[in-house]
């Protein structure tokens, strides 16, 4: 109850302030990070960055879970589609580029405090550069 | 160092359990230091986060989303999108063997609803299923009352489910069978808020906590 309460104090809240007006054209922009499995990476539940967890996030993305791009900012970017594509499941341009350090362009928006990414293309592509399974290991299963 | 099993189970068991020992998560954004170790939010007492005043909630979600369906509900009944204006939407597409994303999303979804209350009544979450051939209007009926009473389940001709897919991007791939012999289907796991006039507000990432999501649709229900 004292959740809900707090829940519709802050809905309550924020209908009283004044809305930015909303952005209905993209921003352009370049991000450089990681590419993520959002999943893991949230919820915390395994190490969710680098080749220790590259296994898990390619089932991940074949599983629907959206990917993300961890960008040098430390925000999370949802990555909604990747090209010509107008999903990401299963994408094979998602699946190529899992763990790798890349930089994208692509149109930012943001909603909810969510930052979403529609990437046109990615243009440059470091590989894997985040190898950290000599520290924790091959996750989820092992070697 | 992380525990490292060694037991080799299919991916949607992984999943299934991976999923469900992680309970609710905190929101997207940074601030994130550490990782590796239990976090106090993958065990319980979720944050209640409050949702961002960024984006404009009076604007339409910028992105090309349709929402148009005509399919079948649960009971049998035809129904398209439009017979759920006035009231706003939440879709999500999976399928009732789904063993990996479809019970956690189902779930915080219907959380998310619930930690509404009252307001939350206005809210209608909906399934649409990514498998019609399994997914006939009986075996929604048998699995919605698991996850939500007010759950709606959606079915229909395979092509129409596929047209349901194409107007909110959503894809859908058979993988194969777990070791059950049920289908093992790939698909986009978005949650989608559609409005009472049936335009899209946002889409909820999965991964959100069920507060985060509820404090989300609370901001447009209080804002109609």
């Amino acid at each position: 109850m004292r959740q809900v309460t707090r829940l519709l104090a802050a809905g309550l809240l924020l209908a009283g302030l004044s809305l930015p007006a909303a952005a209905a054209t993209p921003e352009r922009v370049q991000v450089t990070g990681e590419v993520i499995d959002t999943w893991c990476y949230i919820t915390d539940i395994m190490f969710g960055e680098g080749s220790t967890h590259h296994q898990c996030a390619l089932w991940c993305a074949v599983g629907g879970i959206p990917v993300g791009v961890l960008g040098d900012d430390g925000e999370v970017y949802m990555v909604l589609k990747v090209g010509d594509d107008t999903t990401n499941v299963a994408n094979p341009a998602i699946l190529e580029i899992q763990t790798h350090r890349v930089s994208v362009d692509g149109d930012l928006y943001e909603r909810d405090g969510i930052k979403y990414l529609l990437i046109d293309q990615v243009v440059n592509d470091e590989g894997i550069v985040n190898v950290n399974h000599d520290d924790f290991g091959i996750q989820p299963f092992g070697e | 160092m992380i525990a490292k099993p060694r037991l080799c189970l299919g991916i949607a068991v992984l999943l299934a359990a991976l999923l469900a020992v992680a309970g609710a998560g905190p929101a997207l954004g940074h601030g994130k230091e550490k990782h590796g170790e239990p976090p106090a939010e993958a065990v319980g007492a979720p944050e209640v986060v409050e949702p961002s005043s960024e984006g404009g909630a009076a604007e339409p979600f910028p992105i090309d989303i349709s929402g148009a369906f005509a399919l079948v509900d649960h009971t049998g009944r035809s129904v398209t999108d439009a017979d759920f204006r006035g009231g706003y939407m939440l879709v999500f597409f999976g399928y009732t063997q789904c063993d990996s994303i479809c019970p956690v999303g189902l779930k915080r979804m219907a959380e998310a609803v619930d930690l509404l209350g009252e307001p939350g009544e206005r809210v209608r979450p909906i399934l649409i299923t990514v498998d019609p051939k399994n997914d006939t209007p009986e075996a929604l009926a048998a699995h919605l009352p698991t996850v939500h009473p007010r759950l709606v389940g959606l079915t229909g001709k395979p092509e129409a489910v596929e047209a349901a897919m194409k107007s909110y991007k959503v894809n859908a791939k058979l993988m194969g069978q777990s070791w059950k012999g049920t289908p093992v289907i790939s698909h986009g796991s978005y949650i989608y808020l559609i409005g009472p006039d049936g335009a899209l507000l946002s889409i909820l990432p999965p991964v959100l906590s069920s507060e985060a999501m509820a404090g989300i649709i609370a901001r447009y229900l209080t804002q109609s």
